[in-house]
C-alpha cells in the first residue's frame, strides 16, 4: 500500500507526462523508488517488495502486450515498412554491439561459467538496446514537434522493440532449459517454439473472444488471456512478457486494433509508473560497488550503445531525406531509453536474482540514465534543424517610435527568430 | 462473448472452442510441469477461471442458465476435486478475492437502493421480510428437528439441543445471496417489480440475518452448551456492531461521493483499496463491513448527484471481480463431502424453496403485490453465498462439539442452493420479462475509435 500510495503521489507530483511534463525515461518514478526501498531510505524492506513480484510479473506482461499492440505503429497509422526495418535493424546491431563489447569483459571478471557470461551479457544487450517511443512524443507534447522526422522517428522508436523482447526471450529459454519445473527434456529451440506457439495461441483465443464482446467481458477476455500466458509461460520457464508481446502482436493484427486501443491505453500510465517504482526498490547497487569491475562493464555497454545508435543515425540519414538536414549527430538523438529497456532488466532481476540479474536492471537504468540527458536534448535539436519544432519566439521591445515608423508598425516585425 | 446470445451460431462454435483450448492449455501446463509452486500459478488460475468462466457462461446460454451457473461450473470443474487443474492453495489465495467482491456487491447493492423505489415498495418488503424471516426459521427448524434420525451429529441430542440446534439451522435458512442476486440483475438488465424487489429484499434481509444470528445464538447457547446461562451481552456486542456500522457507512458513503464528484478518476483504485484493506479493518474492528458498505452505497445514491456515475463504476469493476468470485466458490465446492451428504441436503434445500414458495404467496397475498411478485417473488431468495458459510463457520467456531459436522451441512446445502438459486431466479425474470438486452461495447472494425487519446506515459 505504501508503495502504491508513492507511486500515486509520484504520478500527481511529477508525472503529468501528458503535457510533456517529466522525464520522457520516466527515471523520476526509478529515482523515487530507489530512494524509499532497501537499498537507500530503507522505506521499504526487500521481503515486502517480494510480495510485489507478482503483480509486477502481470504489470511487465501488460506493459509488453501493450508494446505489441502497438508495434509498427504510428497511432493509428503503420509505420512505414522500411523505418520499420530500419528500427528492427538497429536494435539487433545495438544490442549485438553491447553484447560483443560486455561479453569478452564477462569472461574476464570470471563470472562464474560461460553461459552466466553469455546470460549476463545478452541480458545487458537486450536491455540497452531499445529507442523508447517515449522520447518523440515527449517531444511532441512539450515542443509541439510535428515533421516528417518527427513520423520517422516515431515509427523507428514504435519498431524496435521487438529485438530487446525476443533476445529476452531466448536468453530466458537458455535459462529455463535448466532447473524448471517441467519434467519433460526439452531443447531450447523448444522452448523459444513454445513461447511464440503459446502467444499466438492466446492471441487467437483472445480475438474469437473479444469478437461480439459487451462490457467488461471484453476485458475479461484480455485480462484473462494474459493472466493465464503469464502464468502457464511461468510454469514453462518461458519469459512471460515474450508471450504476451506475441499476443499483443496478434491482436494489433485484427480489425479490432483501434477499439482496443483506446480501451487499454489508458491503462498503460497505470501499470507503466508503478513498475517503474517497484524496479527502483529493486535496483541493488551493491553488486557495482562491491565489485568495480562491473562498473567497466557497464561504461563498455553504454560506450557500445552509444556506438550503436549513432550508426542507426548514419543509416537513418542514408535512408531519408528530412534527417540528412541534422547532421551527423542524429544518433544522439536516438540513445534514449527508457521503459521498455527498465522492464528487460527487471525481468532479468526477477528471473536471475543476484550478479546476472541485478548487473543487468543496474546496465539499463544507467543507459536510461545517459540517455537522459543526451537524447532528448539531441533530439531537440535534431527536430529543431529540421524545422519540426518551431524555434522559439522572442519578444523584441519596439524601438521608441518616431514620426516614420509611427502608425507602419505590426507588433509581429519585431519578434525576433532565434536560430 | 455475447455472440450465442444473439443467436449467432459462430459465436458459440468460437466460445466452444476456444474453452477447449484454454482448458487444454492448463491441463497441459498442471501436466507436465505439475511441481510448479510459484505465484504465476495462482495468476494462472486466474486467468483461467475469467476466461473459462466467461466461455462456459457463454455456451451455458441458449439453455438460459445464469452466466454465474457457468463460472461455477467451471470453477468446480477446474478445482481440486475434479480434474485438479487449481489446487488447492491456489484455490485458498484466490479467495482473497472475496472481500474485494463482498465490498462491491455491497456497494453496488446499497447504491441500487433508491428512496424513491423503497418508498414504494415499502408495504411489499416489510410483509416479505417478517414473513419470510418468522416463517422460514419456523418451518425450516422445525423439519430440521423432525430429521433428527438423518442427521449423524444429532444422534445423541435431547429436545433442548435439538431446538437449539434446529434455530440454528432455521436462521442459516434466512440467509440470501446479495451477490447471486446482483449478479444475475447485472447480467439481465433487470429493471421491474420483481428486479426492485429482489434487491430491495435481499439487501434489507442482510441486516434482519445479522440481527436473527446475535439472537439465535443468545438463545441457543444455553440449550446446546451446558451450563451456559442467558445473556444479552450478545445483543450489546450487535448494537455496537450495527451502530457503528451504520455510522462509518455514512461517512464513507459522504468521502466517496466527495471523491466522485471532486476528483473521479482512478475510483477503480480506491475501490480495490476499499475491497483489499478496508474490508479488512472492519472485520478487525468487529464491524458489519457488508453493513457498512451497504450504508455507504446507499448515502452515495441518495444523498448525492454521484450516485449513476459511482454505480457504473463498480458494475465495470464488479464484472471482472464476480466471475472470479463465483469461480473461485465453485472450486472451493466440496464435491466429496456433497456426494456423502446428499440425501438430507436435498430433503433440507427442497423444503427451503418449497417453504419459500409458500411464504412468499401468503406475504403477497397480504401487501396486494404486483402479479410478477407474487408468482415469482420467491425465486431471488433460494440462492445462498457467503453469509451462510460465514454463519455455518460462526457455528463450528461457537460449538466445536457438533459445529464440524454442522457446518458440513450446511456447506452442502449452500452448494445445491448455489447452483440452483441463480438458474431459478434468472428464468424468472426472463418469464416476467423484464430481462433487457445485451449493449456491444467494442464495435467490430477500425472505425471504432481513430482517435487515440493523449497519455501519461506516452509523454
Amino acid at each position: 500500500m505504501v508503495l502504491l500510495a508513492l507511486s500515486a503521489v509520484g504520478s500527481f507530483l511529477v508525472g503529468g507526462r501528458g503535457r510533456g511534463v517529466g522525464l520522457a525515461s520516466g527515471l523520476e518514478f526509478v529515482a523515487l523508488g530507489f530512494a524509499v526501498g532497501p537499498f537507500a531510505l530503507g522505506m521499504v524492506d526487500r521481503a515486502m517488495i517480494d510480495q510485489f513480484e507478482p503483480i509486477l510479473q502481470v504489470a511487465l506482461a501488460w506493459f509488453t502486450f501493450n508494446i505489441g499492440l502497438d508495434i509498427g505503429f504510428v497511432g493509428e497509422r503503420r509505420a512505414p515498412l522500411r523505418v520499420m526495418v530500419l528500427g528492427a535493424v538497429s536494435t539487433l546491431l545495438t544490442g549485438a554491439l553491447v553484447f560483443a563489447a560486455v561479453f569478452p569483459l564477462a569472461r574476464l571478471l570470471h563470472i562464474e561459467d560461460t553461459k552466466s557470461c553469455l546470460l549476463l551479457a545478452g541480458g545487458i544487450g537486450a536491455a540497452c538496446a531499445e529507442t523508447t517511443r517515449h522520447v518523440v512524443r515527449w517531444a511532441e507534447a512539450r515542443h509541439g514537434a510535428k515533421g516528417k522526422l518527427t513520423e520517422i522517428i516515431s515509427g523507428f522508436g514504435s519498431s524496435d522493440d521487438f529485438a530487446p523482447i525476443l533476445a529476452s526471450a531466448v536468453f530466458f529459454a537458455m535459462s529455463a532449459s535448466v532447473g524448471s519445473a517441467v519434467h519433460i527434456p526439452i531443447p531450447i529451440g523448444g522452448f523459444i517454439a513454445a513461447t511464440a506457439v503459446l502467444g499466438l495461441l492466446l492471441g487467437g483465443v483472445a480475438i474469437l473472444l473479444i469478437r461480439n464482446t459487451e462490457g467488461h467481458e471484453v476485458w475479461a477476455a484480455l485480462i484473462g488471456t494474459l493472466l493465464l500466458g503469464s502464468g502457464i509461460a511461468a510454469r514453462f520457464g518461458l519469459l512471460p512478457t515474450a508471450v504476451t508481446f506475441v499476443m499483443g502482436i496478434m491482436l494489433g493484427f485484427s480489425k479490432h486494433r483501434g477499439a482496443l486501443r483506446v480501451l487499454v491505453r489508458p491503462t498503460e500510465r497505470a501499470v507503466v509508473l508503478p513498475t517503474l517504482l517497484l524496479a527502483g526498490t529493486r535496483l541493488d547497487v551493491r553488486v557495482v560497488t562491491e565489485n568495480k569491475l562491473l562498473i567497466v562493464l557497464v561504461v563498455a555497454a553504454i560506450a557500445a550503445r552509444f556506438v550503436g545508435k549513432l550508426a542507426s543515425g548514419g543509416m537513418m540519414r542514408m535512408q531519408s531525406e528530412p534527417a540528412r538536414k541534422t547532421g551527423k549527430t542524429l544518433g544522439l538523438a536516438l540513445v534514449s531509453s527508457g521503459a521498455l529497456s527498465i522492464a528487460v532488466g527487471l525481468s532479468f532481476a526477477l528471473r536471475m536474482p543476484g550478479v546476472i540479474g541485478d548487473t543487468v536492471l543496474v546496465a539499463a537504468v544507467a543507459c536510461a540514465l545517459v540517455g537522459e540527458i543526451v537524447g532528448p536534448r539531441s533530439l531537440r535539436l535534431a527536430l529543431l534543424r529540421t524545422g519540426d519544432i518551431e524555434p522559439p519566439v522572442v519578444f523584441t521591445p519596439p524601438p521608441p517610435p518616431s514620426e516614420e515608423n509611427l502608425g507602419s508598425d505590426t507588433p509581429d516585425e519585431h519578434n525576433e527568430v532565434v536560430q | 462473448m455475447s455472440g450465442a446470445a444473439r443467436g449467432k451460431k459462430p459465436g458459440l462454435l468460437s466460445s466452444a472452442f476456444s474453452l477447449i483450448i484454454v482448458f487444454a492449455l492448463l491441463f497441459v501446463a498442471s501436466r507436465v510441469a505439475p511441481e510448479y509452486k510459484g505465484d504465476l500459478g495462482t495468476i494462472a488460475a486466474v486467468g483461467f477461471l475469467l476466461l473459462g468462466g466467461a466461455l462456459l457462461a457463454e455456451v451455458l446460454e441458449p439453455l438460459r442458465m445464469p452466466h454465474l451457473t457457468g463460472y461455477l461450473v467451471c470453477g468446480i470443474l477446474a478445482g481440486p476435486h475434479i480434474l485438479h487443474l487449481i489446487d488447492h492453495e491456489s484455490v485458498q489465495l484466490l479467495s482473497k478475492v472475496n472481500s474485494l467482491a463482498l465490498a462491491l456487491i455491497a456497494l453496488a447493492g446499497g447504491a441500487e437502493l433508491r428512496i424513491s423505489i423503497l418508498k414504494e415498495g415499502v408495504r411489499t418488503l416489510g410483509w416479505a421480510t417478517l414473513v419470510q424471516t418468522v416463517g422460514g426459521i419456523v418451518l425450516v427448524g422445525t423439519l430440521f428437528f423432525c430429521l433428527k434420525p438423518m442427521l449423524p451429529f444429532a444422534k445423541d441430542f435431547g429436545v433442548a439441543q435439538m431446538i437449539g440446534v434446529s434455530l440454528l439451522w432455521g436462521v442459516l435458512a434466512t440467509t440470501r445471496s446479495p451477490s447471486a442476486t446482483l449478479g444475475i440483475l447485472s447480467q439481465t438488465r433487470a429493471q421491474g417489480p420483481l428486479a426492485r424487489y429482489a434487491l430491495s429484499f435481499v439487501m434489507t434481509s442482510d441486516v434482519v440475518v445479522v440481527v436473527n444470528l446475535a439472537a439465535a445464538f443468545t438463545i441457543a447457547k444455553p440449550l446446546l452448551v451446558p451450563g451456559a446461562e442467558f445473556s444479552f451481552g450478545a445483543f450489546k456486542e450487535l448494537g455496537h456492531e450495527l451502530l457503528g456500522s451504520v455510522a462509518i457507512g455514512t461517512t464513507l458513503g459522504l468521502l466517496l461521493a466527495a471523491y466522485v464528484k471532486l476528483v473521479e478518476k482512478q475510483l477503480v483504485v480506491v475501490l480495490l483499496a476499499l475491497g483489499f484493506g478496508a474490508w479488512e479493518v472492519l472485520g478487525y474492528l468487529n464491524f458489519d463491513p457488508l453493513l457498512t458498505f451497504m450504508v455507504a452505497g446507499f448515502v452515495v445514491q441518495n444523498l448525492s448527484k454521484q450516485g449513476d456515475k459511482f454505480l457504473h463504476q463498480i458494475e465495470w469493476t464488479g464484472g471482472l471481480v464476480y466471475v472470479v468470485f463465483f469461480a473461485t466458490a465453485g472450486a472451493h465446492l466440496d464435491v466429496p463431502l456433497l456426494r456423502k451428504l446428499w440425501p438430507v441436503t436435498l430433503i433440507l434445500c427442497g423444503a427451503r424453496a418449497l417453504f419459500s414458495w409458500g411464504l412468499g404467496r401468503a406475504a403477497s397475498r397480504i401487501a396486494n403485490d404486483p402479479p410478477t411478485v407474487k408468482k415469482w417473488g420467491f425465486a431471488p431468495l433460494i440462492s445462498q453465498a457467503g453469509l451462510a458459510l460465514g454463519f455455518a463457520a460462526l457455528v463450528e467456531k461457537q460449538f466445536p462439539g457438533f459445529g464440524t459436522e454442522f457446518k458440513a451441512l450446511g456447506i452442502a446445502a449452500v452448494a445445491v442452493n448455489e447452483m440452483v438459486g441463480p438458474v431459478l431466479f434468472k428464468l424468472a425474470i426472463d418469464s416476467a420479462g423484464e430481462s433487457r438486452p445485451p449493449v456491444p461495447t467494442l464495435p467490430e472494425g477500425d472505425h471504432a475509435h481513430p482517435e487515440e487519446p493523449p497519455t501519461a506515459s506516452s509523454s
